[in-house]
């Protein structure tokens, strides 16, 4: 198998997987500082 | 063409997504100028971080099917050169959203900027009709120039990336939803 179509297999596995890692992870972080100022504001009542 | 031509599958896929990316793109900075409603700047938003990246992986797979089949990675001829241009004003699109703006201001604007940006998507399309390139045509106007294997191949790859485009899409939206939970949370603990 010529070297191109490698290349271009390992992108196309490599670009949505990257992007969908990718929201997961701001998402993760975004979800973890809801999680956090939620406490805080329970914690001051 | 050999082996290489598997690429097409994946290649003319990812430049659909990357163009249907974009069309959501501009339907969505439409509607937030009509309505000013917030949903429709999510969603213009999240379409084309979505679009850049699959525009982006077209791009780099047609020049790794270029370099066997055409004896060069990049030639400026008038489709190649257009994606160009097309790509560099969608990042610079996806970098505006992260400007200093104000959040209005900045969604009015990237919603102006996001319809006249996809002018490129036509553009892009007709460049191997109007003019002289060596880039392949795949719909002519005597119809798909491929044997019906081929045809099921490239159908079952649209539909697939397709999918990817609409799960990614929602996850993207999903993130932008909980961005603005959590900002209005740090607005609602500072007053």
């Amino acid at each position: 198998m010529p070297i191109y179509l490698i290349i271009a297999y390992v992108v196309f596995c490599a670009v949505p997987l990257g992007l969908a890692l990718s929201i997961t992870m701001r998402k993760r972080r975004v979800q973890k500082g809801i999680a956090a100022l939620q406490a805080q504001r329970d914690t001051e009542r | 063409m050999g082996d290489v031509q598997r690429v097409f599958y994946f290649h003319v896929s990812s430049a659909w997504v990357g163009f249907f990316g974009f069309f959501i793109t501009f339907l969505g900075s439409i509607g937030y100028l009509i309505t000013t409603r917030r949903q429709w700047d999510i969603l213009a938003f999240s379409s084309a971080e979505i679009g850049l990246s699959f525009i982006s992986m077209t791009l780099v797979t047609g020049m790794l099917w270029a370099k066997p089949v055409w004896g060069t990675y990049w030639t400026w001829e008038a489709r190649l050169t257009i994606s160009a241009v097309q790509w560099l004003l969608y990042v610079a699109y996806v970098m505006l959203r992260g400007s200093v703006l104000s959040a209005e201001r900045e969604a009015r604007f990237a919603a102006v900027y996001g319809i006249a940006a996809f002018v490129t998507v036509p553009l892009s399309w007709f460049a191997i009709r109007w003019w002289r390139t060596i880039h392949p045509q795949v719909i002519s106007s005597e119809g798909m120039t491929m044997s019906a294997t081929m045809r099921h191949a490239l159908f079952f790859a649209l539909g697939t990336f397709t999918l990817l485009y609409a799960t990614l899409l929602r996850q993207r939206i999903q993130l932008e939803k909980a961005k603005d939970e959590l900002a209005n949370l740090r607005l609602q603990m500072e007053s």
